[in-house]
């Protein structure tokens, strides 16, 4: 069950583009285990769509992999040929998109844009194709699929349309699922219903899920872990309730306070000021430092590393440093986290 | 079914009326021509010229002239061509028309076919070599008339390597190659900056992104999911375009002696043959209603997003 | 059962590559056109691309030789004439067949010329003259019958002018004096000569493959031809080329034995055995119009060109053998006159040329003399005058050097040149209300037919030139000169000087015709005059 499908050494991706070298990812690293899902999460730009990318092969022309290694069924995807990556994309790792109204073909019957990709990794007849394409939509929930089948992309919602791409990221029964802010386009009763749909297949198929997304009440939903990205690397990575509940970097800090919850009756949201750093030619220390009201000398002058909170938990912030000084949290958090462990023991003394 | 019925009757209505104010327009335009329709107005007297009027019924007033026209056309009667020794009109145009159409049909897909697949192969290696080239060779193939390009593979296919005959439309499929070549090239030149243009705007869309993700190569996702959506707009100007090389193919009908009727379109006019002039207008004002027609057929049948009024 | 069909397929095939080889044993020329025909009907040609094409299957009367005379063909001898000039007795040949075999009569000749000036056929042929009541034969006022051409036996036929010709034999040359049957004419109606079946051929060829509209088509050897044996070509194919060079291309190829080489061209081939120049009567001038047709109907004079002064200035501006060799290439000499060189002989055998004197010339002192006086005149220092020419290159060079030439030789003239469709260039001229115009004239046999374009009541006289003095030389040649040689050729003589002295038309140029043709054709005939320019009926190929 703790297996690993996917190791994520050290990448390194930069961009190059008229105004200088833009360096998207530096240096992270992650695993992925066999049936879990991993929540990326991050502001516009920090890297998440990149990361997803350059293991999908899908990186654009400017891009250059300036390091790392991706090991999946014990080869480096990065190494691959062209074809030989053309296999494992889409058949063994598969991709969800954000915009359901765009990415399906208009003038293509969806039936055939399943099959099609249910042919091109399985030696399969079209019949047997047509076959399985139904039985996915009928797996991802779309009603009479014999007859939908024929039928073009516009003549479905939003929502319906969704489940037909993730028809088609299902269609050869891909062993690592990656989603790319599959719900960021749907109102929140779609929302809702995609990531069920999600959740189940992961139950029915065992696939694994990379989540990519920005909303954290969606990570809340899915995750069994979360790693959070910000200006290319990763800060924080852990169990989900050891990042909601247990966050120790200021970042994540600032993303937890800035959820309205049920209980925030605050007029204005609270929002972490500032921007992302534009990744040209990043300064040395680290990249959260400017907006870091808890920034300490040391994060100006050099990168913090990963320090474990626990087996599972990492952070990278200087505030883990045994020379650091002790801060709190902010209140907030701090309430949560006091909630949390409230629960958490109602419930095991309930068992 | 019912719906297409009724959408084909009210386009043919529609095609109808407007060749009759086409063909309306022509005569009364042409008669403000200066001149006379005969070839030997130099040397007729004024008294000839007052017979062979009131022979051809020249003589009539212009109204009653235009009546018994249309009355005409109703029998299948187009007059008699004063160019061609009183032949009827009708007899010209069917023993001409076939080599003219056959050559526009040909340049046009033999140009459509080659330009698309340049087009592609452009948009596919954007801004890299072959993109140059093809954009290169689509500016050249738009601003050198055909009629260049039409002496020089004369030149080169028929008198220098004699491979192909230099003209006469005596040798079957041979003799249609080099006219066909050198109409071509406006075509070819035009799908291939239209194709390029096209997928270049295609291939950045999503669904592109996701056949990528699929698994699919490039030239697959090219030929298969991008070809699709970027042909939709082009049909809409292969029609014109095809009706436009029928008409056009004067000077490269003249090069290779071929018997078509691309010349009358122009020399009817200067030699006052009116009911040539009518005949061809009308010919190819057909031509090009029918090809709009069929297009939008055509269109509603490949995108299937575009549907006929007032269907489901 | 496939298999077997595509060996027949196969077998055909092959034999069929066979049968092409076997037809070049035929003794085949191909011959070469400019244009599509516009009438294989013989009593309906006016131009000279469908007078080619009639010929090689019509009999005319009589063939003109080498020098223009006329030798009897389907007539046996020179017509017997009249006294008074007025009546051609003609006898023809009592051996002529049509190509289905039936005999050839002097009616069938009757029937055709009655066909030129019968108002329900519509010909617009306007070189047969002179036939007693042929105006209002035309005009519908008198019966067919009425018109001075009868048959007198079967083989003997009788013409009747309306006043002495002695240029008539020549003209009986013409092949609308080629025989027609009247049943076979009358039995296809109005689709008489629409196309080869249409057509029945007394001449030393059939037509055959055409249709109407073709641009290929042949002529088959006429077994019945009372001439047979000295035909020589078993087949001719004739083949429309419209572009030069591709008609180039294929005579240099081989697959033409002739082409017309356009002045652009002689250069290329000039010194070369193929290349043949034919000098011909087709005058271009410079017409002016010297009075003007107003909106009211009435004439006035124009306001520069009806100044004599003006006129002679532009008249010896212009360097014609300039224009002819350079501009044109040497497909053009320069004119001697209004009549053209070439066109008959004075009765003591001088040329044109000879005997009028080379009245036509370059003189530019003279010129510029001429246009001071005229400006003074008109008391102005420059004049603006439009020419206006056809659309076609060879127009277009011509009214482009004029325009440089007049403007450089005659500073103070300044020439607006405007290049318009032959339509709209006849019809402004059809108006009588223009400044220059590049015309073209070709007459007839009769050098009359030249002087005969500024009368004061013709037609085409575009200058609208009004002289009582012309009318009655023109008047002489045709009603009274009769056959009295040295009168007519004084009558000429003073049309053309008068014309020249008041400079009512401004000569420029006689076209010459430049061919490429095979050098081992031999036999034929041309014409520099006449409908068709080339006699190939008795052509052969050296052997």
């Amino acid at each position: 069950m703790a297996e690993k499908v996917l190791e994520v050494r050290r990448l390194s991706v930069s961009f190059d583009t008229y105004a200088g070298k833009v360096q998207a990812v530096r240096d992270i690293s992650f695993e992925l285990k066999r049936g879990e899902t991993l929540a990326l999460v991050g502001e516009s730009g920090c890297g998440k769509s990149v990361t997803c990318r350059s293991i999908m092969g899908l990186l654009a022309k400017n891009a250059k992999v300036e390091g790392g290694e991706i090991l999946f069924e014990n080869r480096d995807l990065l190494k691959l040929s062209n074809s030989a990556m053309r296999s494992t994309r889409g058949g063994k790792i598969a991709m969800i998109f954000q915009d359901p109204m765009t990415s399906l073909d208009p003038t293509m019957k969806i039936g055939k844009q399943i099959a099609e990709t249910v042919r091109l990794h399985k030696p399969v007849t079209r019949a047997a194709a047509k076959q399985r394409a139904v039985e996915l939509l009928a797996l991802v929930g779309i009603e009479e699929p014999e007859k939908r089948y024929h039928q073009y992309p516009h003549e479905f919602s939003g929502g319906q349309r969704q489940r037909i791409v993730i028809a088609i990221a299902l269609a050869a029964d891909p062993q690592i699922l990656i989603a790319d802010e599959p719900t960021t386009a749907l109102d929140v009763t779609m929302q809702a219903q995609i990531l069920d749909l999600i959740k189940e297949i992961q139950k029915k198929t065992g696939a694994s899920v990379i989540f990519i997304t920005h909303d954290l009440g969606v990570v809340a939903n899915v995750a069994d872990r979360v790693a959070v990205m910000y200006a290319g690397r990763i800060i924080e990575i852990g169990q989900a309730d050891e990042v909601f509940y247990d966050p120790r970097h200021p970042y994540t800090w600032g993303l937890l306070a800035s959820m309205p919850t049920l209980t925030t009756n605050d007029e204005t949201l609270y929002a972490i000021p500032g921007t992302p750093p534009t990744l040209i030619d990043p300064a040395p220390g680290d990249a959260f430092a400017p907006r870091n009201p808890w920034a300490l000398e040391a994060d100006r002058l050099a990168e913090p590393p990963l320090f474990p909170v626990s087996d599972t938990h990492f952070a990278a912030t200087w505030l883990l440093d045994e020379r650091a000084p002790k801060i709190d949290p902010p209140e907030s958090i701090v309430l949560r986290a006091q909630a949390f462990r409230k629960r958490q023991s109602e419930r095991s003394a309930s068992l | 079914m019912k719906r297409w019925s009724k959408y084909i009757g009210k386009r043919l209505f529609y095609m109808a009326l407007t060749l009759l104010i086409i063909a309306s327009a022509t005569f009364f335009l042409m008669n403000v021509l200066p001149g006379t329709p005969y070839n030997n107005q130099d040397r007729l007297t004024a008294a000839q010229l007052e017979m062979l009027n009131k022979k051809y019924g020249f003589d009539q007033p212009l109204f009653q002239r235009y009546i018994n026209y249309l009355k005409n056309i109703l029998h299948g009667d187009f007059g008699i061509s004063l160019q061609f020794s009183d032949q009827p009109v009708a007899t010209l145009l069917s023993q001409r028309m076939g080599p003219s159409i056959q050559l526009g049909l040909q340049a046009v897909l033999f140009g459509t076919v080659v330009g698309v697949f340049l087009g592609v192969i452009a948009a596919m290696h954007q801004n890299k070599f072959l993109d140059v080239f093809c954009s290169l060779f689509a500016i050249t193939g738009r601003s050198v008339p055909n009629f260049v390009v039409a002496v020089l593979l004369q030149l080169l296919f028929a008198i220098t390597l004699n491979w192909l005959p230099i003209g006469l439309w005596n040798e079957g499929f041979r003799s249609t190659i080099l006219p066909t070549l050198a109409l071509s090239i406006s075509p070819m030149a035009e799908s291939c900056r239209f194709i390029r243009t096209e997928m270049v705007e295609v291939l950045s869309s999503d669904y592109i992104e996701l056949a990528r993700a699929k698994g699919m190569s490039e030239i697959r996702i090219a030929f298969s999911h991008g070809l699709r959506n970027a042909l939709i707009p082009l049909i809409t100007v292969l029609g014109p375009m095809t009706v436009s090389l029928m008409t056009g193919s004067l000077v490269v009908e003249n090069i290779f002696a071929v018997p078509g009727i691309g010349e009358q379109f122009t020399k009817s006019i200067l030699s006052n043959d009116y009911y040539t002039i009518m005949a061809v207008t009308i010919l190819f004002s057909a031509l090009l209603v029918a090809v709009i027609f069929l297009t939008d057929i055509l269109y509603q049948i490949i995108d299937p997003r575009v549907r006929v009024e007032g269907a489901k | 059962m496939k298999r077997f069909a595509a060996g027949i397929v196969f077998l055909i095939l092959i034999l069929s590559l066979f049968s092409v080889s076997y037809a070049e044993d035929n003794k085949v020329l191909h011959w070469f056109i400019g244009g599509e025909i516009t009438t294989m009907d013989t009593t309906k040609v006016y131009d000279t691309l469908s007078g080619e094409a009639v010929f090689l299957f019509a009999d005319p009367l009589y063939r003109l030789d080498q020098n223009a005379d006329p030798q009897p063909n389907l007539a046996v001898a020179l017509p017997e004439i009249s006294e008074d000039g007025t009546v051609y007795t003609i006898t023809i040949r009592d051996d002529a067949k049509y190509a289905n075999g039936d005999p050839v009569k002097a009616e069938d000749v009757v029937y055709a010329v009655q066909r030129v000036f019968d108002p329900a056929v519509g010909s617009q042929n306007s070189s047969v003259t002179g036939i007693k009541n042929r105006l209002a034969v035309r005009a519908g006022e008198l019966p067919l019958e009425e018109l001075g051409v009868k048959a007198v036996s079967d083989t003997v036929l009788e013409i009747t002018l309306e006043a002495a010709d002695p240029y008539f034999t020549k003209k009986l040359a013409d092949t609308s004096y080629s025989p027609i049957p009247k049943a076979f004419a009358e039995e296809k109606g109005e689709g008489y000569a629409l196309s080869a079946d249409a057509l029945l051929s007394a001449g030393p060829f059939i037509l055959a493959g055409w249709t109407g509209t073709e641009i290929s088509w042949s002529y088959v050897k006429n077994p019945y031809y009372w001439d047979a044996d000295n035909v020589y070509f078993d087949e001719i194919i004739y083949q429309v080329v419209k572009d030069q060079n591709t008609a180039l291309n294929l005579y240099e190829a081989g697959q033409l034995d002739g082409v017309n080489v356009s002045s652009d061209f002689i250069p290329l081939y000039e010194g070369q055995p193929d290349l043949t120049k034919i000098s011909t009567l087709r005058m271009t001038n410079l017409e002016q119009n010297i009075n003007q047709l107003q909106g009211d109907g009435s004439y006035t004079p124009h306001p520069i060109l009806s100044n004599e002064n003006i006129r002679k200035a532009l008249f010896y501006g212009i360097d014609r053998e300039e224009l002819c060799t350079e501009v044109l290439n040497g497909a053009a000499a320069p004119a001697v006159g209004v009549i053209p060189n070439g066109i008959a002989s004075s009765p003591d055998g001088q040329s044109v040329a000879e005997s009028f004197g080379v009245q036509v010339y370059f003189d530019l002192d003279a010129a510029q003399a001429y246009l001071k006086k005229g400006l003074e005149e008109l008391g102005v220092d420059s004049v603006k005058l439009r020419l206006v020419t056809s659309d076609t290159d060879e127009s277009i060079k011509i009214g482009t050097y004029l325009q440089s030439e007049i403007q450089e030789n005659l500073p103070g003239v300044i020439i607006d040149l405007a290049n318009v469709p032959s339509s709209v260039r006849f019809a402004e001229m059809m108006g009588y209300h223009f400044d220059l115009a590049l015309g073209g004239w070709t007459g007839d046999y009769d050098p009359t037919s030249y002087p005969n374009q500024f009368e004061t009541s013709y037609e085409h006289n575009h200058a609208k030139w009004v002289s009582e003095e012309l009318t009655g030389l023109i008047s002489a040649l045709n009603n009274e000169d009769g056959n009295d040689f040295e009168a007519r050729w004084e009558h000429l003589k003073q049309a053309n000087h008068y014309l020249i002295d008041n400079a009512v038309v401004i000569p420029l140029e006689q076209a010459v015709n430049g061919y490429l043709i095979n050098p081992n054709l031999t036999g034929y005939i041309t014409h520099q005059l006449g409908y068709s320019v080339f006699d190939l009926s008795r052509a052969s190929f050296a052997e």
